[in-house]
């Protein structure tokens, strides 16, 4: 092996030019690979992140209004969730839904010592947190007990934080204090992040505290945890149902799809990965094929190569130069070039995801509602590195087997008559 | 016999098939040193060629060293030529980008021998050949007599049964082409190795022992030379 590799050296040598042209077809090809690969994942990993909890199955459900005249209700009728649909949903679909979260929403004033604004107070219970999650910085969220002590405990955002403690003062410390809202204190027991969004700073309160307090509210929405659905198919059809009972419920014509909207996780979590699928796809393609293009530059350049060297076959083989020899010495050479500016492209292509992780992979984007990640972990894992190697090598060994099959072919004296 | 040759016929296809070698028939004993003598385009190139398997040849028999030589696979051919051919050309076929040392060596390379070994031999014949010097040098960098000695060093060093020099002096000096034959004739003495030079100078076939007139395609006249002196231009003399 070791001959062979000081064989191949020599005939590099003789051609710099070529040689470094050809290297930078495949170092560009691989490099491109592993950059495409790297952005995509950055972006995948970012729509993940971005929908942190797809992997839980839950449903929110809204109200909507109606898309058709029935039982004299008028078309366009606002529809409304109300308490027993809360229980109806309990009670009916036992066998695949877990936990039901009526939540409630009003705006309301709170005020801290001298600090006063109007805020957006949320009625809800834990199941709420499957489905809608909030990062946590100091203290807990609402929980189980809360709701069945119906607790005066109130869940707030570090945006109202800041407003009551302003900045010289430590926010956090409004952890344990009593905060007004309306007429009433509430013990503030956690801070999280708040979404930033600019109408109304959110502070969550038990469902069963807000029912109380603010006796007769609308309800906002119905969020509940299931199992068993596992298909888009199924989904659908528990929802097309869940709507018609519904529908029947409340005097709404049965097949109106309009009254509920429902926003459904297993569905967005199936768009989501047939999105995240087609650019993983598209991205594979492109390098693949710009990694192609390489190989068949390669194999081109082994070509000529051969072409050239065809007397040198000759002689090697009056000498005693087995076709294998000649097969190996091609074939190996092809692989040493690929190989080795494969590498030099891979090395660029991680560091270049490197760059790009650190650099636009640390920027997050403020949509309002969210804040989002526009790239998250943009690296290339072990796993595709290894798979570069083995196709870089499979490359390697498809631009030199034509070829070298070629310079095996010819006949000896062909060979030495040949030009030099 | 070293070599035996029944009947052998080759014809080339080319634009207009070409019937060159039209029924050889010939016997070259072990150690012998002939020369092949003829008109240019006579069959000389091509029949060496089929005896160096360098070349195959369409019917008739051809025995080297009591094996038929027929019909063999890349594989057998390639061990043929390493282990009991050596060859030596007009224009040496030397490997440019490699040094003498190593162009000495790659016969060995293929035999499978370790690279000190190589060397070590390389480096004993190229000092046979008066060449120690030149053992880092590449072909580009040496004369053309210098460039004949590597190649009969390269042919030599697998320890051939023959050796086939299709006009080994057609691209020197009468000086150097002297030397050279020297060369071979000691090599021939020395080693026991059966010797073809196929030449069209008088000068170096007359430095053989043994004769042989090709013409069109036949064997003319084979002619017994072992007193040297069938060249008109006298003994150890070559004319060019
Ligand atoms: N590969 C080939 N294809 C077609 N014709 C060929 C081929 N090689 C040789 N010939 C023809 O065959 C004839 C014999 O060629 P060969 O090389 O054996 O002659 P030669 O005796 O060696 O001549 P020279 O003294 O000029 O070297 C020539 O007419 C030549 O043109
Ligand atoms: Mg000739």
């Amino acid at each position: 092996m070791f001959d062979i590799f000081n064989e191949i050296i020599g005939t590099l040598k003789q051609n710099k030019l070529r040689t470094s042209l050809t290297g930078f077809a495949v170092a560009w090809g691989v490099f491109m690979l592993i950059a495409l690969l790297g952005a995509g994942g950055g972006l995948m990993n970012a729509l993940v992140n971005n929908n942190r909890n797809i992997d839980v199955n839950t449903m929110q459900v809204y109200g909507g209004s109606t898309s058709k005249a029935y039982n004299g209700i008028n078309e366009g009728t606002w529809t409304e969730l109300k308490e027993f649909d809360a229980e109806r949903t309990e009670e009916n679909y036992k066998d695949v839904i877990d936990a039901v979260s009526a939540d409630y929403w009003r705006s309301d004033t709170a005020s801290f010592r001298d600090m006063s604004s109007n805020v957006g107070i949320n009625g809800i219970s834990p199941v709420h947190y499957v489905a809608r999650d909030r990062d946590i910085i100091a203290g807990r969220k609402i929980n189980e007990l809360d709701i069945r002590l119906h607790r005066k405990v109130i869940f707030i955002g570090d945006d109202a934080a800041a407003m009551f403690l302003p900045a010289p003062l430590d926010s956090l410390a409004i952890i344990g204090q009593y905060i007004k809202v309306g007429h009433l204190a509430y013990k503030v027991i956690g801070v999280f992040q708040s979404n930033m969004d600019a109408d109304l700073m959110q502070m969550d309160i038990p469902s069963t505290t807000f029912s109380d307090v603010y006796y007769g509210s609308e309800m906002y929405s119905i969020i509940f945890s299931y199992h068993g659905l596992n298909t888009e198919k199924a989904n659908e059809a528990f929802m097309k149902q869940y709507k018609k009972d519904y529908n029947n419920a409340h005097g709404y014509a049965p097949d109106d799809d309009r009254t509920l909207w429902i926003s459904n996780s297993v569905i967005d979590n199936l768009q989501v990965n047939k999105v995240m699928n087609i650019i993983k796809t598209m991205l594979w393609i492109i390098g693949l094929f710009t990694l192609l293009s390489g190989v068949v530059g390669v194999s081109n350049i082994m070509l000529i190569t051969v072409r050239e060297r065809i007397h040198e076959f000759g002689i090697r083989k009056a000498l005693g130069a087995t076709p294998w020899s000649i097969i190996k010495l091609v074939i190996v050479e092809s692989i040493v070039i690929t190989a080795f500016f494969g590498y030099i492209g891979m090395i660029c292509g991680i560091i270049s995801c490197q760059i790009m992780d650190s650099t636009i992979g640390q920027q997050v984007l403020d949509i309002g509602v969210q804040r989002m990640y526009i790239f998250k972990d943009s690296t290339v894992s072990v796993g595709v590195a290894i798979g570069a190697t083995v196709v870089l090598i499979v490359a390697g060994v498809l631009a030199g087997f034509f070829p070298a099959r070629k310079a095996a072919k010819v006949k000896p004296i062909e060979a030495l008559n040949e030009l030099k | 016999m070293m070599i035996e040759l029944k009947d052998v016929n080759k014809t080339y296809f080319g634009a207009q098939p070409l019937h060159v070698l039209k029924g050889i028939n010939l016997e070259i004993g072990k150690g012998e040193f002939v020369s092949i003598m003829g008109a240019s385009g006579s069959g000389k190139s091509t029949l060496l060629n089929i005896l160096g398997i360098l070349d195959n040849y369409d019917t008739g028999e051809y025995w080297l060293d009591g094996r038929l030589i027929k019909g063999l696979s890349e594989r057998e051919a390639a061990r043929y030529r390493n282990h009991t051919i050596g060859f030596i050309f007009q224009s040496f076929n030397l490997i440019n980008f490699k040094t003498a040392v190593e162009n000495v060596e790659l016969p060995l390379f293929y035999r499978g021998i370790g690279r000190r070994e190589r060397h070590h031999q390389a480096m004993e014949y190229l000092d046979k050949m008066g060449l120690t010097d030149w053992a880092e040098h590449f072909p580009n960098e040496m004369s053309g007599g210098q460039k004949q000695r590597v190649a009969i060093a390269r042919a030599l060093i697998t320890h051939p049964r023959i050796i086939l020099a299709d006009e080994p002096t057609g691209a020197l000096d009468s000086k150097t082409s002297l030397e050279v034959m020297e060369l071979l004739k000691r090599v021939n003495k020395e080693e026991d190795v059966t010797m073809i030079v196929v030449t069209h100078e008088s000068g170096v076939a007359n430095e053989t022992n043994k004769i042989i007139h090709i013409k069109d395609g036949i064997i003319g006249k084979v002619e017994d030379n072992v007193d040297h002196n069938a060249s008109p231009f006298g003994e150890n003399s070559i004319m060019k």
